[in-house]
């Protein structure tokens, strides 16, 4: 292991792993397993070929470990291991002034469409690796990031109507 | 340019849930890394002392066969069974390849 070796993990890591715990805690993580699996992520990315990668394509690989870490941290845990069966999980890290958490929206999306959504918006991964990271194919994407902006846009919409009702 | 709310309102969350991220510790992951790596050759070296324990028996085992009035033939066999009885390799037997690479590492977690 060179110096090299550290500075390019050192680099990589300041870069995204806050990134990543952000994504993890959105998409139903609690904060402190969130921390847990950004660790082991970013350990198995460093063991991996990805991290002799170019950074966009490492970056995408990570998230996918990390998307997968958790998926077998929830089935450890007992829990279905379809992202749509998780609804019921509270969302965890509420902000009060976030508009995401003004009103229910956020809380009302499954996991498979916050993480969608975070992926394509915050992230601004490419379609094809958010179709790699989620495991769905690259065609049905576009459709699905459709249907939950549309989902997403009406729930923050009536949000916006009930808090003016409620004034 | 129009805003796109969905955008603004998705990346307006991820500017305030930054605030609240635990602060990168560079030094503890990179630590956990390092150990990852040493149980990965651990786990190399295992491999490769049980192969050369099976690969040499078979050897002697051979070699009694071919030639038992040989001196090798009978000597060789004696030299393993006492290499293998004798536990110069007694690290090898940890078996820690049955362990998960971040078992064990000292989780970011557990240190507030």
């Amino acid at each position: 292991m060179t110096i090299s070796a550290y500075w390019r993990f050192a680099d990589f890591y300041s870069a995204h792993a806050r990134g990543l715990w952000r994504y993890l805690v959105r998409i139903g993580a609690d904060r402190t397993v969130a921390e847990d699996l950004v660790q082991d992520a970013f350990v198995r990315w460093s063991l991996s070929r990805a991290a002799r990668w170019e950074d966009e394509r490492a970056r995408a690989y990570l998230f996918t470990i990390a998307t997968r870490l958790l998926t077998d941290w929830w089935r450890r845990q007992r829990r279905d291991v379809s992202w749509d069966a998780i609804g019921e999980n509270a969302p965890t890290c509420e902000i009060e002034v976030s508009p995401l958490f003004q009103g229910r929206a956020w809380a009302a999306l499954s996991p498979r469409q916050q993480q969608l959504l975070w992926l394509a918006y915050v992230e601004e991964f490419t379609h094809d690796e958010i179709a790699a990271i989620c495991g769905v194919s690259s065609k049905s994407v576009r459709v699905l990031l459709s249907r939950c902006r549309a989902i997403l846009s009406g729930l923050l919409d009536s949000d916006a109507k009930g808090a003016a009702h409620a004034d | 340019m129009p805003i796109d709310p969905i955008a603004a309102a998705l990346r307006r969350d991820a500017e305030l849930l930054r605030e609240l991220a635990p602060p990168s510790d560079v030094a503890a992951a990179w630590q956990a890394v390092r150990t990852a790596q040493a149980r990965k050759l651990l786990w190399i070296i295992t491999l490769c002392g049980w192969g050369l324990r099976v690969l040499l028996t078979l050897v002697a085992l051979g070699l009694a066969l071919l030639a038992p009035d040989l001196l090798a033939g009978a000597v060789l066999p004696l030299v393993l069974v006492g290499w293998l009885s004798s536990g110069i390799c007694a690290p090898l037997f940890a078996m820690e390849h049955r362990r998960p690479l971040t078992a064990g590492l000292r989780r970011t977690s557990q240190l507030r």
